[in-house]
């Protein structure tokens, strides 16, 4: 054959190529990170984390994939020990991993440098962000981010009215009735979906009894679903309710639908968390206005912030768990979060400069109510821990508000549960 | 040698799907047999056996099981008898001929072919409270009074449920029983019509037993269809509100997946495999007639 060559030297070539390819792969350390793809809208920010930092770190190479449920997959990988080192999960039982030894500890991690500051990792999360993540006084989790629950409240409307901001609870009820007295609905709701209702019911426990209560009821201790501190708040929902300051329609609503109603002024309010203006950001009107505070006490504005967490993980059986915790620290580090927030508007939990960076009204009143309370505490820990518990309250809170059932009853049902659950051996108790 | 060839040649066609079926199917099944006699957390290798505790618990300490189990039952009947009723309704009368009977006949089976989660998202859509298409055409003839949140309210949940499925699935049956109906020759009826039977003579004394065995095969499978049912349940209630839409399927998948409680949610899934299976073959037993010849 004349042209021998034309076939030979390509084939050579491409051998030699995909050989050094495969000795170039095999020469990098390599760290896998699966995540779940929805707080910050697909993968394709991840995929830049994880580009900047092989920059960061040339002979690493990071295997990021990700999609809406990775749990599918994980599974059955965690019950063959064949793990990815770092996830970012949205319904898997972590709690469960970290009992059975399963998820790296990154309290020595946290002692060290962070990326790019002089600073210790742990200083540079967001005052209280961390406790969210730790479990038996260890830290075995970082939050995603630390959104807090609250009141989105329509600023030109108050500014038309002359509404103020309510300072105590009185004045959030009195509030209430000034806005429908004008024909506008007070307050939207997702009443259709469970753990907003959860989450507003919570947050209105630690605004009556203080972070103390909820801990205590956390800890299952005897008594605290349905005490006195409990049962106030369960009324004070429920006359929201029976006097029309929540939409009729809001057990029957989505926080999409509810959010809509809110930034379509259909309401004044709306009781979800800060992320709303993220979530809405292309429906929202250009004219609209809105700004945010926390559920004040009865003798005063909010002393705590309950912030609603997806947890990030390094399993202990990852090939390289030493560094995906790098990762992580790398994913968490100011750098990162002001590059992510620039680009997709993703506000995580570490202390970024927001005023620098342009952040809007909004996001700047979220963060001086949060900062403004001092405390922040995770609104959602508990029901992770006890997933029977997270059902039952908040079947008991849907009856509730659907009129079904008393106050009384509702928290007594929360006892109930939490009751089983306190004398049930077979399943793993933790505490706070 | 000829008889040995196409054996042969049958098992070798036959393999590669038999081993798909042994091992997505038949495996899964011996396996939840297996696992039903553990605690399992579905995170790890180690199981513990527990023997029958799954079974006791099952019985004896699980009132939200026979609460589910008993709203499967209400979804079973409200489906099956709608679905299978409308569905003959809607094929004798489009089988008779009339105009405009095939535009109907593709109207009412285009539903089957949609995707059970995409139709289940619409209806959310339609029975929405404020701007959903129901209430709102409830309100436009004046009648205020009867919306409701569809969804959220213990009366109107499982109903609404159970109509959107019957919605999709009466167009399906419906196609069944237009084949089943032209196999009838014309001649019987006319005979019928001679001899001064009405419509609704003709229609069981001719229709219904010629129509037996597709009346039966229908009904077992729509019978095995509603028991299983999660999707619309999941995606419409997830069980809301207060549990009232919950059924079977739905309250096994939060056990394992939510309540990380494998072994148990495969317990249930074992009684539930096995009260399919008896009310199956009962419901076979019982519906078996004569074939009538014609």
């Amino acid at each position: 054959m004349k042209n021998r060559k034309y076939i030979i030297i390509p084939l050579l070539l491409m051998v030699f190529f995909t050989i050094n390819s495969i000795y170039a792969r095999n020469s990098k350390e390599t760290i896998e990170v699966a995540v779940f793809t929805g707080p910050v809208g697909g993968l394709e920010p991840w995929l830049e984390v994880a580009r900047n930092y092989e920059k960061l770190n040339p002979n690493i190479e990071v295997n990021i994939w990700g999609n809406p449920s990775i749990e599918d997959q994980l599974r059955p990988r965690i019950v063959r020990g064949d793990v990815p080192d770092t996830v970012f999960p949205r319904t898997l039982d972590l709690m469960t991993l970290a009992n059975e030894g399963k998820i790296y500890q990154l309290d020595e991690l946290l002692t060290e440098k962070a990326y790019g500051v002089e600073q210790n990792w742990e200083d540079v999360f967001k005052p209280g962000a961390l406790n969210v993540g730790r479990l038996d006084d260890k830290q075995y989790f970082i939050p995603n981010a630390v959104n807090c629950v609250g009141w989105c409240y329509n600023k030109k409307m108050f500014d038309q009215y002359g509404w103020d901001v309510p300072q105590t609870w009185h004045e959030l009820e009195r509030l209430c009735a000034e806005i429908k007295n004008k024909g506008i609905v007070p307050i939207a709701l997702a009443g259709n979906v469970p753990w907003y209702v959860r989450r507003s019911f919570t947050d209105l426990v630690v605004a009556t009894g203080g972070v103390d209560a909820f801990t205590k009821a956390s800890n299952l201790e005897p008594g605290t679903w349905n005490s006195p501190v409990f049962l106030k708040a369960a009324q004070r929902l429920r006359n929201l309710m029976d006097k029309g300051y929540i939409q009729p329609e809001a057990m029957g609503m989505n926080h999409t639908i509810s959010q809509s109603e809110f930034v379509f002024s259909n309401t004044a309010m709306v009781w979800v968390n800060e992320t709303l203006e993220r979530e809405m950001r292309d429906v929202i009107p250009e004219d609209f206005e809105m700004r945010f505070f926390l559920t004040p006490t009865d003798e005063g504005p909010a002393k705590s912030a309950g912030a609603i967490t997806l947890l990030w993980a390094v399993f202990e059986e990852g090939n390289n768990s030493q560094r995906g915790a790098d990762f992580l620290k790398y994913v968490f580090s100011p750098e990162n979060m002001i590059n992510m927030y620039k680009k997709y508007n993703f506000v995580g939990p570490i202390d970024i400069p927001l005023e620098e960076l342009g952040a809007s009204d909004f996001l700047l009143s979220a963060r001086n109510a949060v900062k403004e309370a001092g405390e922040m505490y995770s609104i959602d820990l508990v029901f992770k821990w006890y997933p029977t518990l997270d059902e039952e309250v908040a079947n008991a809170l849907t009856s509730m508000l659907n009129k079904e059932i008393s106050p009384e009853e509702a928290v007594n049902r929360m006892e109930a549960e939490a009751e089983r659950i306190r004398n049930n051996e077979d399943i793993i108790k933790y505490k706070l | 040698m000829l008889k040995k060839e196409k054996t042969v040649l049958t098992i070798t066609f036959l393999f590669p799907a038999l081993c798909m079926y042994s091992v997505f199917v038949l495996y899964p099944i011996f396996r939840a047999f297996y696992i039903c006699f553990f605690k399992w957390s579905g995170l790890s290798a180690n199981m513990t056996f527990v023997g029958f505790n799954n079974f006791i618990k099952l019985f004896t300490n699980d009132p939200i099981f026979w609460m589910s189990f008993k709203q499967t039952l209400l979804y079973l009947v409200i489906i099956c008898v709608a679905t299978l009723f409308l569905a003959l309704l809607f094929a004798t009368v489009v089988s008779q001929g009339l105009k405009w009977s095939k535009f109907f006949q593709i109207i009412f089976f285009w539903p089957s072919l949609l995707s059970i989660v995409a139709v289940s998202v619409l209806w959310i859509f339609i029975y929405s409270p404020r701007l959903g298409v129901l209430n709102s055409l409830l309100r436009l003839i004046g009648l205020d009074g009867w919306t409701r949140i569809w969804l959220a309210e213990k009366g109107t949940a499982l109903p609404s449920v159970a109509f959107t499925i019957i919605w999709m699935w009466v167009g399906f049956y419906m196609v069944l029983f237009i084949s089943g109906l032209q196999k009838i020759p014309e001649e019987l009826y006319e005979a019928a019509r001679i001899d001064g039977a009405n419509s609704l003579q003709s229609f069981r004394y001719i229709t219904v037993p010629l129509m037996w065995e597709t009346l039966r095969v229908a009904f077992v499978y729509i019978l095995i269809q509603a028991f299983k049912l999660f999707a619309p349940v999941y995606v419409m209630t997830q069980g809301a509100p207060d549990r009232t839409t919950e059924n079977l399927a739905t309250y096994i998948y939060k056990t394992a997946f939510h309540y990380n409680e494998w072994g148990y949610a495969t317990a249930m899934g074992v009684i539930m495999f096995l009260f399919i299976l008896c009310i199956t073959m009962m419901t076979r037993r019982l519906t078996k007639r004569q074939t009538v010849q014609y």
